[in-house]
């Protein structure tokens, strides 16, 4: 196990990314995905639209290059502020798939994580015990965060060409988004900046555009 | 963010701490003030520390709608007005509890009734059980 990580880390980037040898011919093709997972959280999360879509392309040695692209707009209503977000991320990376059928996919990857974001807290309102109540706007802060992640997966095809699949990941954050005063609770993309590893998990209808 | 909807146990509100003291052989010791009466100026009805026997140290709550606060302070048989002057920075605290405030001191002073000096120890205030400023008297 430990050397597949090793594996992982120190040569997965450097793979050429050029050539198609013969029994890769049939994982060729572009998937397109969708993250269905979403649409159950946007009523648990009442607020914010959560969208990513997913692009994988076979390229040689049962490896697929993994572009993931999502977006969070909305705004969330607490009882003392209300916190507008909008933002957009992407998730670059490698996989490998383990399975040697171009149907069925048991993956572990790669990935670097880009997230750009905007924060807008409104109707802030500061409960002082001994003052009360005092109301203030606070200024609109625009963040940049960068992450790496591992990435499990499992696809399958469900009818010709549709896949259903989940993905687990393990995130962890290179360069924090917000400032002392205004950390971001949330990153779009990476999840929860509370523990030093931020677990992530997406469900995808995809479908293979055949080549 | 998260899923569930959870309440605000403990939202944290910063307080000027203040100290008392006098200055004996060149070095600043604390010293009891015999009975204290703080209210803010502005808030003659809205005593802060009313008759407090045998105390050496006050918090002060700082106004967050202003960028100062005066508070009366009747120290044993003297009154006096300290004048506190600050900025004010709201922070993110977490989800349920959302924002409170710190405040960074700029400037204290005071009148000279019963005080001798008022010194800055630490401008920042941002928790409860911090010295900030001094009285000497």
């Amino acid at each position: 196990m430990r050397n597949i990580f090793v594996y992982i880390f120190s040569c997965w980037m450097l793979v050429p990314l050029s050539g198609f040898s013969q029994e890769d011919s049939l994982n060729k093709g572009l998937r397109i995905g969708l993250d269905i997972s979403r649409y159950g959280r946007l009523i648990a999360d009442q607020g914010y639209l959560r969208n990513e879509v997913s692009l994988d392309f076979g390229i040689k040695n049962n490896r697929f290059l993994v572009l993931n692209l999502g977006s969070v707009s909305g705004s969330l209503e607490k009882a003392s502020y209300k916190m507008g977000a909008s933002g957009v991320y992407a998730r670059v990376g490698l996989d490998k798939n383990f399975i040697n059928h171009p149907d069925d996919v048991l993956s572990l990857g790669t990935r670097i994580g880009f997230s750009s974001f905007s924060l807008k807290p409104s109707n802030v309102l500061f409960a002082d015990p001994f003052w009360g109540p005092f109301s203030q706007n606070i200024p609109q802060e625009r963040m940049l965060a960068v992450w790496g992640e591992v990435v499990f997966g499992i696809k399958t095809q469900v009818f010709r060409n549709f896949f259903l699949g989940w993905s687990g990941s393990a995130r962890v954050m290179f360069r924090k988004p917000g400032s002392d005063y205004f950390p971001s609770p949330e990153v779009p993309g990476y999840g929860s900046l509370e523990g030093s590893v931020s677990p992530g998990f997406q469900f995808y209808l995809s479908y293979r555009i055949p080549l | 963010m998260s899923a569930c909807q959870k309440e605000c146990d403990y939202l944290p509100v910063s307080r000027a701490g203040l100290g008392f003291y006098t200055i004996s052989n060149n070095q600043a010791v604390k010293k009891n003030a015999d009975s204290l009466l703080i209210y803010p100026l502005n808030l003659p009805d809205s005593i802060i520390y009313s008759w407090a026997k045998n105390i050496n140290f006050v918090r002060l709550p700082l106004s967050p709608s202003g960028d100062q606060t005066s508070f009366v302070i009747r120290l044993n048989e003297f009154t006096d007005t300290l004048v506190v002057q600050y900025t004010r920075q709201l922070y993110y605290v977490s989800e349920e509890c959302g924002f409170s405030m710190n405040f960074l001191i700029q400037a204290i002073s005071s009148t000279i009734h019963g005080v001798d000096s008022v010194t800055i120890v630490q401008p920042n205030v941002q928790s409860v059980n911090e010295e900030h400023f001094r009285i000497y008297f």
